[in-house]
């Protein structure tokens, strides 16, 4: 019984000890001087000069117009999917309000699917708007982490640095050829890459079957990296051609991890404070334990419900015991629980189980860190929104010791509060309206597999998904229509922009700040205690801010489901 | 039928990003 914990362990150490090469490799990408041929000649391409200096508005400014563009161009490729090539079966183009919402969810690094990919998407649009979208989506999150890291690294300046080069940076130095090793990879371990749209095998029983293949391995190296998410088959990672093997499902893990986790090496390494580097990697790890632990022991307890039904709940050896309802037999539960927790801390929405099969205890894990949305976090944004909070907690601290609060040798003041409660109030409500303008919906209780908390916990879960830009589907709700397509896409791009712009000016006003020395009225921020207090505020505010939706979903329906009560 | 959807749903991802721009402005006066 033991095994699962040393797994456990094991993963987060080899994650551990790739955090210091990755995070220096990304600090060097955000600090040097030097441009590459490739980059020189991008920059030409785009007709962008690479010595402009540019403020947190214009950064910002650039940020979204690339966007915006990249997104229409996206939903003009998933608009004409009938006329292109590589579509040898056909595959019709998508509704608009389908291409809307998938636009908008793989831009902003959500990849929410109201759609099975295999049977809507031909290998040319798989290539040319979903995995093209995925490097777009997950280059602009780390850029602007750059950015953001650099306004707090510089003083008395007007200047984030290029957005542009930042961009540039990031795609050609990092996730390109990153991707290019992890889809190699893949390939060695069985996941097809090939322009081929099927192929027919004959069965074991000597019946013929169709099976879809594509550029898959390609898509899954980007796919986890970039914390996107999004499947080529509808199973996703629970799909064999997606994950083979348990080589890929911890490739997988450490993939979704690798960026984010390195990023509070590198906010160190360019801030020349590393031990606050490690303390924002500690928070997020103390965090990640604690959520892991909970849908991990909550689904090896399994329920009385399943034991009454016959099944036999009892670890051994020879099979994992617990809840095995709507999971792989390969993976089990330990694979499963680390899975569901590593996918929705970094955000990137990968699945290799069924989220809506969950006991309701593990369900609070996906659910409650997609609400954090900073327990690492998605790539780039993640640091951003756990920045967030550092800010908030000196604040915090500072008004309980009667001192102006000060972060990284900058004064916090008004405007920089002002715009961090912006930021963390615009997830929440962007989160829970869109849930409850669901819940009022006429047409909701059509698209809902379950009635009662559960139906509840399948709408909320959409919604945390969409704001939070993490993709992955609870399941049990039917989100390909209209209005779920419309609002969910509204979501999504609400919840990325309006919580990061906010924090962009943030980097901009503590930029323009002049660094003041430590005195003796400082509050030390790169210490355990800060640490303890920084998870502290985090889980507070969110538990403050979620706990009544989460009490209307899987709380009530746990304590339902120990007097029996079902809700098919 | 499409033609429409396709100028509602463009159009709302141009008014998504103008007001964005419109929303960096407007946190400068912050």
């Amino acid at each position: 019984m033991w095994l699962p914990w040393i797994e456990f362990a094991v993963v987060l150490l080899v994650m551990a000890l790739l955090v210091i090469p990755m995070g220096q490799w990304l600090a060097r990408c955000f600090t040097s001087e030097h441009h590459t041929w490739l980059e020189r000649w991008t920059y030409g391409a785009l007709g962008v000069n690479p010595q402009e200096r540019m403020t947190w508005q214009r950064y910002g400014s650039s940020l979204l117009l690339s966007n915006a563009m990249m997104m229409l161009l996206g939903y003009l490729v998933l608009r004409l999917q009938g006329g292109l090539p590589l579509n040898p079966l056909d595959i019709a183009a998508q509704s608009p309000d389908l291409a809307f919402n998938t636009a908008a969810s793989f831009i902003t690094n959500t990849n929410w699917q109201a759609y099975a990919g295999e049977s809507s998407l031909s290998n040319a649009t798989q290539m040319a708007a979903i995995t093209f979208l995925m490097f777009a989506g997950a280059t602009t999150g780390v850029a602007a982490a750059a950015g953001f890291v650099r306004g707090l690294a510089r003083s008395s300046s007007q200047d984030l640095g290029n957005y542009w080069v930042d961009y540039v940076r990031v795609l050609w130095r990092v996730l390109l050829p990153l991707s290019l090793v992890v889809a190699l990879f893949y390939v060695w371990q069985g996941i097809p890459q090939t322009l081929q749209a099927d192929t027919v095998v004959s069965t074991l029983e000597g019946s013929r079957q169709q099976l879809m293949v594509g550029p898959v391995a390609s898509l899954e190296s980007i796919k986890h990296l970039g914390t996107n998410g999004g499947g080529f088959f509808s199973m996703n990672a629970a799909h064999p051609f997606e994950n083979p093997t348990p080589l890929t499902n911890v490739v997988h893990i450490l993939s979704m991890l690798l960026i984010p986790s390195a990023l509070t090496y590198a906010f160190g390494a360019m801030l020349l404070r590393r031990r606050q580097g490690w303390v924002l990697f500690g928070a997020c790890l103390v965090m990640f334990v604690g959520f892991l632990s909970l849908v991990f022991v909550a689904e090896q307890r399994g329920s009385d419900l399943l034991a009454r039904a016959g099944a036999d709940q009892q670890w051994s050896p020879l099979q994992s015991g617990g809840n095995m309802e709507g999971k792989e037999l390969r993976f089990g539960i330990a694979d499963t629980a680390l899975f569901v927790t590593t996918t929705t801390a970094a955000t990137t929405g990968s699945v290799n189980a069924m989220h809506d099969s969950l006991t309701p205890l593990g369900s609070i894990t996906p659910l409650a860190q997609m609400m954090l949305n900073s327990v690492f976090g998605g790539d780039g944004v993640g640091l951003i929104n756990l920045i967030q909070y550092a800010i908030l907690t000196v604040f915090l601290a500072g008004m309980m010791i009667g001192r102006t609060p000060e972060f990284l040798g900058k004064k916090i003041e008004v405007r920089e509060i002002k715009l961090v409660m912006l930021s963390v109030l615009a997830h929440p409500a962007i989160m829970l309206g869109f849930t409850a303008l669901a819940v009022l919906w006429p047409d909701t209780a059509a698209s809902l597999n379950n009635r009662g908390p559960h139906g509840f916990s399948e709408i909320l879960y959409a919604y945390a998904s969409a704001t939070a830009n993490n993709g992955s589907a609870f399941a049990g709700l039917n989100a390909n229509t209209p209005f779920f397509n419309t609002t969910i896409g509204l979501a999504m791009i609400a919840g990325r922009f309006l919580t990061l712009l906010p924090l962009l000016a943030v980097a901009g006003s503590l930029a323009a700040k002049a660094t003041v020395p430590a005195g003796p009225g400082t509050f030390p921020t790169a210490t355990p205690l800060f640490m303890g207090l920084l998870v502290f505020v985090v889980l507070v505010v969110g538990g403050l801010t979620f706990l009544p939706a989460l009490a209307l979903g899987p709380v009530i329906e746990h304590l339902q489901m120990l007097l029996g009560q079902l809700y098919a | 039928m499409h033609a429409l959807q396709d100028l509602i749903f463009v159009s709302l991802t141009v008014v998504c990003f103008v007001a964005l721009l419109g929303f960096v402005r407007a946190l400068v006066r912050i």
